[in-house]
């Protein structure tokens, strides 16, 4: 209770800051990661669609937000309410309803891909919608959950992603400079082993429990069968929902920090600041759950040019509306025809998610290895018959 | 029969015996009990017939042929372990990694290997004064020291100027291949002063000073010398400001945690160079964060968003041709655009934006927060599928009911700006008029000027001086800083990669491409310092292409990280049975050799 009025007067007294803060980043960009795969993992599907419902609901487009659903429940034999996914016992919203985009579902949703979605590293006919193309001016929002332990998150019940391999792909995006900041947000069990190894800065991260403590669920459905959220998530979106209004909200993250009670929660939420510049209370919750555009407006920094289009035609630029036709669709066509070439010509050589690269020299050197090999098990047998006869 | 019973009873004692001495592993004791307690336990006269061959006691000295044998089987297995299996794990395991340039790499990252130089060439067109030589002397004088007070860095517009009094058409040819950056003309006009004229839509500046008196020549000459430099200086300052900013991160090593301290070298910088003000900081700052991105071709989205169902359709691909066409086309060798267009009906706009109505306006008005959340993304259809990135500008309608809507502290146009996203433009269209239905093509004019604005804004043209040609020339220059900047910082990245994540496979593709943008980083950079830009950019765009294909290779995805513990339990079942016989097989031979040792010195 004191910590929220802190957070609520720092907030008042740094008002000017904020603006400050919102000059920082230009775009808003969601990665919503559930690992688990069957039925009773229902919930862990329902958080993260909570989620994406409530980055949605604060203006981040669907460009910009990966949605990654490792089991489709909603379409389970099990549901009892086919094409839907509920997230309270009240049932009062669908999360699965009919404006839903997701990017990566069952088992694309892999360690491999994940690591491959943060760092870029995408097979060359990816489609723009499961790429986070991001810059230096963007806010990420990672959300994952699952099942989890020290400091791993199991993926599809048959892998498993470390702390280690976050903590490295963070690193790489930090290099390429694709983040401004990001807030790395886990609800399994264990949570706050898996950010114990970020090293990258302009990280903030917090998680659902302690090394050692469990993550609960918070009420199961009768109907449905099964749990339908967890505890951490669920107090989460609690205060998103009451608080934070609309994007306009002004509420800030340490707001956010300070509603979790650890006894509701039943386990100890963490939060991990070191790695982040800004304080807590000058942050707000839609710098990185919502996407506020910064504007400007004509006036004010920028002289509009009256006669621009004019100037360009009178400065030698001039051509006829046919030769900019011709040169704009004939290059365009053009380009299109190359560009698939080259796709078609590198996608030969590839043949699946899995598999490495070929190269012809590699390769060649494998093959006389590989008949070496044999040749030196004949040469043994031959030896040894001999020695047999003799 | 009774006989025989006794003899197998005796022989199972015995055999107990033996047993159970063994056990305390005392076979010495063994053999001086044989001989000691024989009578004890066996009858008199009774044969041992295990004695004599001594099956439990000593077996029989090994022959030196088998022992020779056993020594070639242990070696040669040792001799297949070591050279053919130790070779074909490390084959088999080895990651591989093509070697790369790193220390130039790093180089380049930092900095170090090309000085960015921005030579200048200005000529001046003095017919009417007798001693221009001079003059360009005296100015060329005054750059070079203002330089020298104000830059630490090695980055500096260089300015040079070239007198040419007689002006014919060949030479002005010939200049266009020497790329002039502006050309001065010193006009002598007795009314205004000292003045300065930029022509909007060509590179030439006009001059105008007080047509000097014969008395005092060498005055006036002084004057206008140092009006000429300031004029040049306040035609490049902006963009040499916005160059020094742009390379100012090449310098300072972005090391893991130093973007930390960034701001601080901000202020350091603020520090460094007193006479400009901290606002103008600030102004390049926001300048750059709505410059989008440098890419070889964007693809740009119109959109016709309207609140009701009419108008129902726009001129648009006319409009595009006769208006912005040219536009488009000046920018062509910096960028390429696509166009696409699209028109939504009944599209309203996000709740959360809610316009209030002005009396004193008599309009509908929105305030700055409103217009931050006025793109309705969860409704709109902006998505592009295009891989360039993507530049919307959009003209709304709005529903009569909220019409006119207007922005109040937009000076100029109903518009704003959303940084390095695009561009929107409210029409408030005249309820009665006609051409509800179509919106034709002079009706977009306005829209499309405004757009035409945006997109220079959106592309990074600096807004002064008023010339359109120096402006894009000095946009190519901006963005050839920005590519040679980008495709360095990612090599540099590159390398801190491969160093840190030692599991990484590195293919040969990755170092030819590196190769490749080393190459190509070096051609920009003599490109750059003989002073044409746009092959500069041309060299640069290819460097950071290649600088990016080769850090986002598909096959760099570090292996996932494994403990220790997994590792060894990978190994053991493997290592485990084949090593066993092979050291227990070398500790036997050598504990053999030891004893023989022992027994010779003995013997001798």
């Amino acid at each position: 209770m004191k910590l929220a009025n802190w957070g609520s007067l720092a907030l008042l007294s740094l008002f000017p800051s904020s603006c400050l803060a919102h000059s920082q980043h230009t775009s808003n960009w969601a990665v919503l990661v559930s690992t688990s795969r069957f039925w009773f993992n229902y919930r862990h599907l329902a958080n993260v669609l909570s989620m994406y419902r409530t980055v949605k609901r604060l203006g981040i487009p669907d460009s910009q937000i990966i949605l990654m659903l490792s089991d489709d429940v909603a379409c389970n034999p099990r549901n009892t309410f086919p094409g839907t996914v509920y997230n309270n016992a009240d049932r009062a919203i669908d999360l699965y309803g009919d404006n839903i985009e997701v990017d990566y579902r069952g088992y694309e949703v892999t360690v491999e891909n994940f690591i491959r979605l943060l760092t870029d590293r995408v097979p060359p006919d990816t489609p723009r919608s499961k790429r986070l193309l991001t810059d230096d001016r963007s806010n990420i929002f990672i959300y994952m959950t699952g099942h989890g332990g020290n400091e791993f998150l199991k993926f599809q019940d048959a892998e498993e992603i470390s702390a280690f391999d976050i903590a490295d792909a963070f690193q790489q995006m930090f290099e390429k400079k694709r983040y401004n900041e990001m807030l790395f947000m886990i609800d399994t069990c264990q949570a706050n082993t898996m950010y114990s190894k970020f090293y990258s800065p302009n990280i903030l991260a917090t998680g659902s429990s302690e090394l050692d403590q469990s993550s609960y669920s918070h009420h199961a459905d009768n109907d449905v069968g099964v749990a339908v959220i967890d505890r951490y998530t669920y107090f989460n979106l609690e205060y998103l929902e009451t608080h934070v209004k609309n994007a306009s909200s002004k509420h800030t993250l340490a707001d956010l920090f300070s509603s979790y009670d650890p006894v509701k929660i039943a386990s100890t939420p963490g939060i991990r600041t070191d790695l982040f510049r800004r304080d807590l209370s000058e942050v707000l919750i839609t710098d990185f759950l919502g996407n506020v555009q910064s504007v400007e407006v004509d006036g004010d920094g920028m002289i509009l040019d009256e006669d621009l289009l004019a100037l360009a035609r009178s400065a030698g630029y001039n051509i006829t509306e046919q030769e900019w036709k011709d040169a704009m669709t004939g290059g365009y066509h053009e380009k299109t025809q190359e560009e698939r070439d080259t796709v078609v010509g590198e996608q030969r050589t590839w043949e699946g998610p899995a598999r490495v690269h070929k190269h012809p020299e590699a390769d060649f050197w494998r093959n006389v290895m590989s008949a070496g090999a044999v040749g030196v098990c004949l040469l043994g047998y031959w030896v040894f018959s001999m020695i047999d006869k003799v | 029969m009774e006989d025989d019973a006794d003899s197998r009873r005796r022989r199972y004692r015995e055999l107990l015996h033996n047993i159970t001495m063994d056990k305390d592993g005392a076979s010495q004791s063994q053999s001086k009990l044989d001989k000691d307690d024989d009578d004890s336990i066996l009858p008199a006269g009774f044969v041992d017939q295990g004695d004599s061959t001594a099956t439990y006691n000593q077996p029989p000295p090994e022959r030196p042929e088998t022992i020779r044998t056993r020594l070639w089987v242990l070696i040669s297995a040792w001799m297949i372990a070591i050279f053919l299996g130790l070779p074909l794990w490390h084959a088999t395991t080895t990651i591989y990694r093509a070697p790369l340039p790193m220390q130039e790499m790093q180089n380049w990252s930092e900095g170090k290997l090309c000085k960015t130089e921005f030579p200048l060439l200005v000529e001046v067109e003095a017919p009417s004064l007798p001693d221009a030589e001079n003059l360009l002397k005296t100015v060329q004088h005054a750059l070079d020291d203002a330089n020298d007070f104000t830059a630490h860095k090695p980055h500096h517009l260089r300015l040079r100027l070239a007198a040419k009094k007689a002006k014919s058409e060949e030479d002005s040819k010939s200049d266009k291949d020497e790329n002039v950056a502006c050309l001065l003309r010193l006009i002598p006009d007795s009314q205004n002063g000292y003045n300065h004229a930029v022509q909007s839509s060509s590179r030439i500046v006009d001059i105008h000073y007080p047509p000097p008196s014969s008395s005092s020549q060498s005055s006036v000459s002084a004057g206008l010398s140092k009006f000429v430099a300031e004029t040049l200086e306040v035609l490049f300052w902006q963009e040499q400001e916005l160059i020094e900013h742009l390379l100012l991160p090449q310098t300072s090593n972005p090391g893991s945690l130093n973007a930390l301290s960034s701001q601080s070298a901000d202020e350091s910088r603020d520090k460094k160079t007193p006479p400009r003000p901290r606002a103008a900081t600030a102004d390049i700052n926001r300048r750059m964060s709505r410059v989008v991105k440098y890419s070889s071709s964007y693809h740009i989205t119109f959109s016709l968003f309207t609140a009701t169902s009419l108008p129902a359709s726009w001129d648009i691909e006319s409009a595009i041709s006769q208006y912005l066409t040219p536009l488009l086309s000046a920018l062509s060798p910096i960028s390429n655009f696509t166009i696409s267009t699209q028109v939504q009906y009944y599209a309203s706009i996000s709740s959360s934006v809610t316009p209030t109505y002005d009396e004193e306006l008599q309009s509908w008005t929105l305030k700055k927060e409103d217009l931050s959340s006025f793109i309705n993304s969860a409704e709109w259809p902006l998505a592009s599928i295009s891989n360039d990135p993507n530049l919307n500008f959009i003209l709304y309608i709005p529903h009569p009911s909220i019409s006119p809507l207007t922005i109040p502290s937009a000076s100029h146009s109903n518009s704003f700006l959303l940084p390095q996203w695009g561009g929107v433009t409210i029409l408030n269209l005249d309820q009665s008029a006609s051409h509800l239905q179509h919106l034709s093509n002079p009706t977009l004019k306005p829209a499309l000027e405004t757009f035409a604005t945006h997109l220079l804004a959106l592309l990074g043209a600096p807004p002064h001086p008023a010339s359109l040609p120096i402006r894009l020339d000095s946009l190519v220059r901006q963005r050839s800083a920005e590519v040679l900047v980008s495709a360095s910082s990612t090599l540099g990245s590159l390398q801190r990669l491969v160093n840190a994540l030692p599991s990484i496979s590195i293919p040969t593709t990755v170092s030819d491409s590196v190769q490749d943008s080393i190459l190509h980083l070096s051609l920009a950079c003599e490109e750059l310092r003989k002073g044409s830009f746009v092959k500069a950019l041309e060299m640069g765009r290819v460097a950071q292409e290649e600088a990016e294909k080769a850090f986002f290779e598909r096959t760099m995805v570090a292996q996932v990280y494994f403990p220790d513990e997994h590792k060894l339990a990978v190994y053991l079942p493997l290592l485990g049975p084949v090593s066993v016989p092979l050291v227990l097989g070398v500790f036997r031979e050598v504990k053999r050799v030891i004893a023989e040792r022992k027994r010779v010195r003995g013997g001798a």
